[in-house]
């Protein structure tokens, strides 16, 4: 296990966290949500950056407060807020890694920073939001770290970069020792990556499935009234009123495929599951 | 914390046009009043400015986020932050010194050793203090809201030293100045070696409120939620 919460409460105002999460070697496990949801304060709570109220927090086995400088190396983060001082160039920032993590690799970090378009000799205020996007991932994976905690890696970069990133993110989990916790809201990102998808909404995790169930498994009911009248509920674990009835999301597609044929059933996706499962739909 | 102290230096050499101004400015200053120990003192107070630059720097555009998110915990970050800061007063110190030493040279005038050493030290123990005052201040509050603390911390303070100079003056009507004076002519009198263990207490109480200011940056990063 190389990550673990459990029951994490934190309170904002109105806005209560409470989250248990788990994140196991050898496996991309996925955190959606709609923004606000608890995503961030997740993140944070982990790397110790806020104090959850209660609950339980487990990284390499150690609570936040045994955490050391050394455990912290074998960390690789990336958070949509956090950015290295803007003042200071790509090439600045080898010699402060180098000193920093043991396993600093400066062969692959100039190899990232030339493969993926990163100049070195520019301040990095000048650099496009992509660049900057870039260079956090490239710094979070050029350390050898043995979790990664990735924060909305993706944003700001284009489809081609994302599907760069996210080969370099499974080239990182060949190694079996390995894991991953990533938020993202481009869900194509998390299906094809995650082994498994937590779902965030209002603080609390809604649903925590496997992305094959959630894929194969998961789909989403669009019937009339009439026939929302009509159907067996007892699958249907949210809904969402439209112009035409009812949209309803099921975590037994196969159970409406059968015994009600003539609804319309769509494949779940993670988006899918985001719409349906955040604030505003009726569980 | 050596990483950390690596960032502070490169932010500092990215300031370089700073630098340039600074040394040029004081040049100026010093060639045109002959008087080198202004100079040698303006160059303290700019150098040493620059680590409440790298606090501003750090804390700018979601920094302390990503420099806790990297093996540095918070105890690491104050403790690389005052190494900093004494390192930075040394070193502008020095320079000052080098400065001046140089420019008597160039100019062919002696070096006003007594005065020079005595300006270097009165405005690096001056800085110190205000360093002390203001790291802190701006670890809790954040670089802006933390110098307006500052500045109402100088208000309270000099607010209170009036205060007690006419109260000590004007309704317990001490001689304050005279006893003063008194003190002053009695100094000399005990010849150069008293100099440099007036040097030397000033530095252990300088070294002594670094410690204190420290200790409290340390409680005050330990509570804070990033």
């Amino acid at each position: 296990m190389l990550l673990k919460l459990e029951n994490v409460k934190k309170q904002y105002g109105t806005f209560t966290l409470d989250c248990s999460i788990e994140v196991k070697k050898g496996q991309v496990t996925g955190l959606v949500g709609s923004n606000g949801a608890g995503k961030s304060t997740t993140f944070k709570s982990v790397l110790g950056l806020v104090f959850p109220d209660s609950g339980k927090i487990e990284l390499f086995g150690k609570t936040p407060d045994e955490i050391t400088d050394e455990d912290k190396e074998k960390l690789g983060v990336v958070l949509t807020e956090a950015n290295a001082c803007e003042v200071l160039r790509a090439k600045d920032l080898a010699p402060i890694m180098k000193a920093m993590y043991k396993h600093f690799s400066l062969e692959d970090y100039l190899n990232k920073c030339k493969k993926y378009g990163i100049p070195l000799d520019k301040p990095i205020k000048e650099f496009s939001t992509g660049m900057k996007a870039k260079l956090k991932v490239i710094l979070a994976l050029t350390h050898d770290a043995k979790l990664l905690i990735l924060d909305e890696p993706t944003a700001g970069l284009d489809v081609t970069m994302r599907n760069e990133l996210i080969d370099m993110l499974r080239e990182y989990m060949e190694n079996e020792e390995c894991g991953i916790l990533i938020s993202s809201h481009i869900s194509t990102d998390l299906e094809g990556l995650c082994d498994d998808i937590y779902m965030i909404s209002d603080g609390k995790i809604v649903i925590h499935e496997d992305t094959d169930v959630l894929l194969s498994e998961y789909g989403v009911l669009k019937v009339t009234k009439e026939q929302y009248d009509e159907i067996d509920k007892q699958y249907i674990i949210s809904q969402k009123e439209e112009k035409f009835g009812y949209l309803c999301f099921t975590n037994q597609k196969a159970f409406y495929q059968e015994n009600y044929p003539n609804i319309a059933i769509e494949k779940g996706s993670i988006d899918d599951l985001i719409i349906m499962m955040s604030k505003g739909g009726h569980h | 914390m050596k990483g950390l102290l690596i960032k502070d230096i490169k932010i500092i050499i990215s300031q370089k046009k700073f630098f340039i101004m600074a040394i040029f400015l004081a040049a100026v200053f010093a060639w045109t009043t002959e008087d080198v120990t202004f100079s040698a003192s303006y160059i303290v107070l700019l150098l040493s400015m620059l680590t409440l630059t790298t606090l501003s720097y750090d804390e700018a555009n979601g920094g302390m986020l990503f420099l806790l998110t990297l093996p540095a915990t918070r105890k690491t970050y104050v403790k690389s932050k005052y190494t900093f800061a004494v390192l930075n007063l040394v070193f502008a110190s020095v320079f000052a010194f080098a400065l001046c030493y140089v420019f008597a040279m160039v100019k062919g005038t002696a070096l006003p050793l007594d005065d020079v050493i005595s300006s270097i030290m009165g405005i690096m123990v001056a800085m110190g203090i205000m360093l002390s005052v203001t790291i802190p201040l701006e670890l809790k509050y954040g670089a802006e809201k933390g110098r307006i603390a500052m500045l109402a911390c100088i208000a309270v303070i000099v607010v209170l030293g009036i205060g007690v100079y006419k109260l000590l003056t004007e309704v317990i009507k001490v001689d304050v100045e005279g006893i003063l004076l008194k003190l002053l002519e009695r100094l000399p009198a005990v010849g150069n070696g008293l100099e440099i263990l007036i040097v030397g207490v000033l530095l252990v109480i300088l070294l002594l409120i670094f410690f204190v200011s420290y200790c409290v940056s340390g409680k005050i990063i330990k509570k804070k939620e990033f």
